[in-house]
């Protein structure tokens, strides 16, 4: 069994950029002897896409992403996760528990914008 | 610099002058303090949506705007339950951020609103990891049923129901500035 790193091990708040990039540094410490691990991103609810975004990038630019399972059970984490595979093309997997057998994450591209016509200020 | 900064919390609102350079952790700061005011105030959106949008859009003036200072301001109306969130600042604005980056130079010559709509796609960024900010906000505004308007230079946008609207301003401004509204109840506002 892949080894579960809760992700307030890894930084202090999961909000931004910059704490996404202080938790990947300290999860390429577990993933250095070539095991794979379960980041358990379960019963935290502020976890932005630019905190998940940094990791995946880095993971990914290691060619260590597939040694990596987001454990996630929050919809809207899950979202940002499948929005982070559309625009990155990543394949990113995940599990919703430790004991269901992980999966690559579906795609999710943002929705296209539908551009209405001009209007001016004053109309508004 | 012994510049005096303002933060006022009531149960129902939050202003503050945001200082980037004092305050290494401010969205992470702001992000909790909103999800406090929030719980505390009842609202039926969802606390951690709204403190992660707001904590994205302060990031994203931290990174890119140039400037050590913006403007942020929260109020949340009991009755019927709306949320009103603004952001300012007076740096370098959208076209001119991403067209320092020579994939989007492009921008340079381009009316501001094109700027401003290619700054909502995901991966757009001035740096090269990046561009997931407005993404989050994006979608936190349309799961909450919400409106955001953004103005930049002489023009405005702004984004309700998957749609997005633009036009012309009488003047013309210095930075961004950005206001998303959260109804209380989605069928009332967007009736």
């Amino acid at each position: 069994m892949e080894r579960i790193i809760p992700v307030t091990k890894l930084a202090s708040s999961t909000a931004t950029r910059l704490r996404g990039q202080g938790a990947y540094i300290n999860l390429v410490e577990h993933l250095k002897a070539g095991e794979s691990v379960s980041l358990d991103l379960r019963d935290q609810e502020l976890i932005s896409m630019s905190f998940l975004d940094q990791i995946v990038l880095n993971l990914k630019a290691a060619d260590l992403l597939d040694k990596v399972t987001f454990l996630v059970n929050d919809p809207a984490i899950r979202q940002r996760i499948a929005r982070i595979a559309a625009f990155r093309d990543a394949v990113i997997y995940y599990a919703s528990s430790e004991s269901e057998p992980r999966k690559p994450i579906k795609p999710q591209p943002s929705p296209d914008l539908q551009l209405k016509p001009r209007s001016s200020a004053a109309d508004r | 610099m012994g510049e005096k900064l303002h933060r006022f919390i009531t149960r129902t609102s939050l202003n503050d002058i945001v200082d980037v350079e004092k305050h290494d952790n401010i969205a992470d700061e702001i992000c909790f303090q909103v999800k406090e005011i929030l719980i505390a105030t009842g609202s039926r959106l969802s606390p951690s949506t709204v403190a992660l949008m707001i904590s994205e859009l302060v990031d994203n003036f931290a990174q890119h705007s140039k400037r050590n200072l913006a403007a942020l301001a929260l109020q949340y109306y009991p009755q019927p339950g709306n949320l009103m969130i603004a952001v300012g600042d007076c740096g370098i604005g959208i076209r001119r951020s991403l067209a320092s980056n020579r994939k989007h130079a492009w921008l340079k010559e381009k009316p501001h609103y094109i700027a401003a709509l290619e700054a909502l796609k995901p991966g757009v960024s001035r740096k090269p990891q990046g561009g997931t900010g407005f993404t989050d906000v994006l979608d936190g505004v349309a799961d909450l049923g919400g409106e955001l308007r953004l103005a930049t230079g002489d023009e405005y946008i702004s984004v309700e129901k998957g749609q997005a609207n633009y036009g012309a301003m009488n003047f013309d401004l210095p930075g961004v500035q950005l206001e998303i509204s959260l109804p209380g109840r989605i069928s009332a506002w967007n009736a």
